[in-house]
């Protein structure tokens, strides 16, 4: 109870302060109208919205990493808007199914898709009924970038061994399976530096770190937080961060570009809603997002969980997804045998 | 350790912990009752409400539901021979003759004292064995989980009922039916037809309430008709105590089925279903009385029951030490953690050993509690075989579908569903056993991703079949399982012939022979 008490105060300082800053910014022109209470930065929205139940449509089963990133936001989504948000799981299809089913609800804002790099591939492989065209970009609230790691087994300590071995087209390389994100960054990986694996897929990352840690296969891209207890333990050990800025929970790790490859990837999370929803509703949400991701108890809820927030807006995101679209279709026929 | 037990306790012991503890085992018993709801889904919609509490009431919560929905899963097996979960299939095929021979109550108090025997077994080792047996489970690569599986198929011959044809022939569609979706290491859609709703396979909670719930539905319409006159009247259903004479003759029973539970537990990836099906299934063959096993055999309950609670602790091995969960709600532990900021590994059990010990004790206690609610809550449960059949099964019709629809909310479940409930007739009609068809769906799946995981790691070579000692350990067991029933079978068959034709002494003496030969 202490716990909720405090979350509230401390929502209601942060919706205080950025009222009184949006305020303060459109002293001149502010019609007398707008209350307190309205945390939105941007201009006085003239849609009303919400008024009724939002939900977030999750493609994936209740407790993976993306069901469990959007509970803690739409907790104090709700919050900032006024509203119930509430998590819908639709799991199954390669997330097709959730992800059709959100895209092809009415266009008002109300229904949104946690979208994920799974949004792209599921596009290219030609296996959906929408297109890149059907989803409007709200925000993007995770990157997490991949870690290149190498079993303790396989003796490799280094990326500069890894990308020697490798090269020599020596190495069983475990994912968590077939066309998923660490596959895929293996792909572009060996595509962009001459590199040969074995694949071993199996079904999903736990399954992909035991693997690794038991060295039943050499080499693997992870993101952190699945393997960390590992990592510590000194069973995988981490290579390099695909990323441009070192990880903050593997501080002494160089990233590529340091070990001198050029290689940036990670899986992103994000929402978006079906197109076609007004400029002023999609406005409310992602600036609804920026005000929840600076949140203390958002940030801790990811701090604790080991989901690195980084936060995009809508414009930003949106270029993103297009830029990873362009990216994926180049490398895409990898896949395809 | 003790002191770490008694700070377990101090941690454990609010009185807002007991309650969740209470309600939590309630829930589980429930849901898991509950045909085609699943502890899983408990356990995935609780994950998020654990944030707003301390550690200890949310780990507290979460393994109440998990031991007490695995056991709450035989109610339904056993009263309506409708397996909620696949965890708790094996259970239906002796529990549910027994309900049919008025032993109902003999069943589920049997179930009852497995469950609680095989969760408090699992419990213990897990308090005290858990940083040792961590590193076995790293042990095991494709190849060992490979060899596990098909060492869980060889059960297809002793469960397939009489006819061996028939047996195969729903082990083989139940094979095929696991072919459909993405090929796991090249991505190519199989029998998918297009659909997006094949990618991923059949859901298997659909095919299961399929095959045994609506056909179960269907066989009592079949009845309804014919004794529509006549007004059902309430069963007997005897009593749910099994008495200590009975209790000590399933002991071994118990140790064997919880033995097995808590090492497949351990590995990670194997799951309840293998281990429910091998504890079945040796129970089986070293039993003095094979056939009686399917028409209502105590220990035909006993063993799966005690196997299945065994997985929940074995489970929490690889998870709380190495942040590997074993199983699919395991996972949803490493969650539930995970947002509590507390990291798995040796170290949780140095700096947060309170909330560690009060986790075990937490799970000691949900299996004690388990037994009163349980057989409190059975006494009105068992009353649902009083309901006249035709009403019944409307009502578990409305069941299936709204269990099977709520697990991802997708209208083709259900489609899956009415498609199995149908083949499940057919079979019924047909004397086909569908039971066989359920395992290799489930382990199918299993042993095709490893066998081809092991190829890649060994570059395309079946070496690793003989070479590594597990697997060629298990493979041997499994060739052995499977020919057992087979041959036993045969030799029968061929004894009865000579028996009509040659003296007692000659049968004797060619006995001797064709034990030799073995």
């Amino acid at each position: 109870m202490k716990h909720i008490k405090r979350i509230t105060a401390l929502l209601l300082a942060c919706s205080l302060i950025l009222a009184l800053a949006a305020c303060g910014g459109q002293a001149a022109n502010t019609p007398t109208g707008t209350t307190a209470g309205s945390a939105a930065p941007t201009e006085a929205p003239k849609v009303d919205f919400p008024t009724k139940t939002i939900s977030i449509v999750v493609p994936f089963a209740a407790g993976g990493n993306v069901d469990l990133t959007c509970r803690i936001i739409a907790e104090e989504m709700g919050k900032v808007l006024g509203t119930n948000v509430v998590v819908e799981n639709k799991e199954g299809g390669g997330a097709i199914i959730g992800q059709t089913y959100a895209l092809n609800q009415k266009a008002d804002g109300y229904t949104i898709l946690a979208l994920t790099s799974s949004f792209v591939t599921n596009i290219l492989s030609g296996d959906t009924d929408f297109g890149m065209e059907d989803a409007t970009a709200i925000g993007q609230f995770c990157f997490d970038p991949e870690i290149v790691v190498a079993s303790a087994n396989s003796g490799i300590t280094s990326i500069e061994e890894f990308m020697e071995q490798a090269k020599a087209g020596s190495l069983t390389n475990s994912t968590p399976g077939f066309s998923t994100s660490h596959h895929i960054a293996s792909l572009i990986l060996a595509n962009n530096h001459g590199l040969n694996f074995d694949y071993m897929h199996t079904n999903g990352s736990a399954e992909q770190t035991v693997q690794l840690a038991g060295g039943h296969a050499q080499v693997g891209l992870t993101t952190y937080g699945g393997a960390a207890t590992l990592i510590k333990e000194g069973k995988i050990v981490p290579l390099a961060v695909c990323d441009t800025l070192r990880s903050p929970s593997l501080p002494e790790i160089p990233t590529m570009a340091e070990a001198g490859f050029d290689f940036t990837y990670g899986a992103y999370r994000g929402f978006a809603v079906p197109a076609g929803t007004p400029d002023e509703v999609v406005a409310i949400l992602s600036d609804a997002l920026a005000t929840v991701m600076s949140t203390e108890s958002v940030k801790k809820g990811f701090e604790d969980a080991g989901f690195p927030v980084s936060y995009l807006n809508a414009a930003d995101f949106q270029t993103m997804l297009n830029d990873d679209y362009k990216n994926m279709e180049a490398i895409y026929y990898l896949l395809e045998e | 350790m003790m002191n770490h037990i008694m700070e377990g306790f101090g941690t454990l012991f609010t009185l807002w912990n007991i309650f969740i503890l209470v309600a939590g085992t309630l829930v589980g018993l429930i849901i898991g009752a509950l045909p085609g709801l699943t502890g899983n889904m408990a356990i995935a919609l609780m994950v998020p409400v654990t944030f707003g509490m301390d550690a200890t009431s949310g780990l507290t919560l979460l393994t109440a539901i998990y031991c007490s929905s695995i056991f709450g899963g035989s109610i339904s097996a056993i009263l309506l021979g409708i397996p909620g979960t696949i965890s708790s299939f094996a259970t239906t095929l002796d529990g549910y003759p027994m309900a049919l021979k008025g032993q109902a109550g003999a069943a589920l108090g049997n179930a009852t004292i497995s469950s609680v025997f095989g969760g408090l077994f699992s419990s213990v080792v897990l308090m005290s064995l858990t940083t040792v047996l961590a590193e076995f489970a790293l042990t095991f690569g494709p190849a060992e989980y490979f060899a596990v599986a098909i060492l869980g198929l060889s059960c297809i011959a002793s469960i397939g009922g009489k006819s061996l044809t028939k047996g195969l022939l729903s082990g083989f569609l139940g094979l095929f039916i696991a072919c459909i979706g993405m090929d796991p290491q090249l991505g190519i859609k199989r029998f998918t037809f297009g659909s997006v709703n094949l990618l991923g396979g059949i859901t298997m909670v659909g095919a299961l309430i399929g095959l045994f719930g609506v056909v179960s539905v269907l066989k009592s319409a079949e009845k309804a008709q014919k004794l529509a006159e006549k007004t059902s009247k309430m069963p007997d259903v005897g009593s749910t105590w099994i008495g200590w004479k009975m209790c000590l003759q399933l002991l071994p029973t118990w140790l064997r089925g919880s033995v097995i539970g808590t090492i497949v537990g351990i590995i990670p990836g194997a799951g309840t279903n293998v281990a429910t099906f091998l504890a079945y299934d040796i129970e089986k063959k070293i039993s003095k009385d094979p056939e009686s096993f399917g028409e209502g055999n105590p220990k035909g309950v006993a063993a799966p029951e005690s196997a299945n609670n065994g997985v929940t602790g074995g489970s929490l091995v690889p998870l709380l030490a190495l942040g590997v969960p074993g199983n699919a709600t395991s996972a949803l532990f490493l969650s539930a953690l995970m947002l509590q900021g507390l990291a798995t590994g040796p170290t949780l059990f140095t700096d947060h050993a309170n909330v560690v010990y009060a986790l075990f004790l937490a799970f000691f206690l949900a299996n004690i509690i388990m037994a009163p609610l349980g057989l409190f809550l059975l006494r009105y449960m068992k009353t649902i075989l009083s309901v006249p059949e035709s009403l019944l099964g409307g009502i578990i019709l409305a069941f299936c579908v709204t269990g099977v629809f709520s697990i991802s909310s997708n209208p083709f479940d259900v489609l899956v569903l009415i498609i199995f409930g149908v083949v499940g007739y057919l079979f019924y009609k047909f004397d086909v056993p569908s039971a066989p068809l359920i395992v290799c769906l489930v382990l199918g799946t299993m042993a095709e991703s490893n066998l081809r995981q092991a190829l890649v790691s060994s570059g395309n070579s079946y070496s690793f079949m003989w070479t590594r000692p597990i697997t060629a350990a298990v493979l041997l067991i499994s060739v052995g399982s499977f020919f057992a029933p087979i041959i036993t079978k045969m030799m029968k068959a061929m004894r009865k012939r000579r028996s009509n034709m040659i003296t007692v002494d000659d049968m004797a003496s060619s006995l001797e022979e064709e034990i030799e030969e073995d």
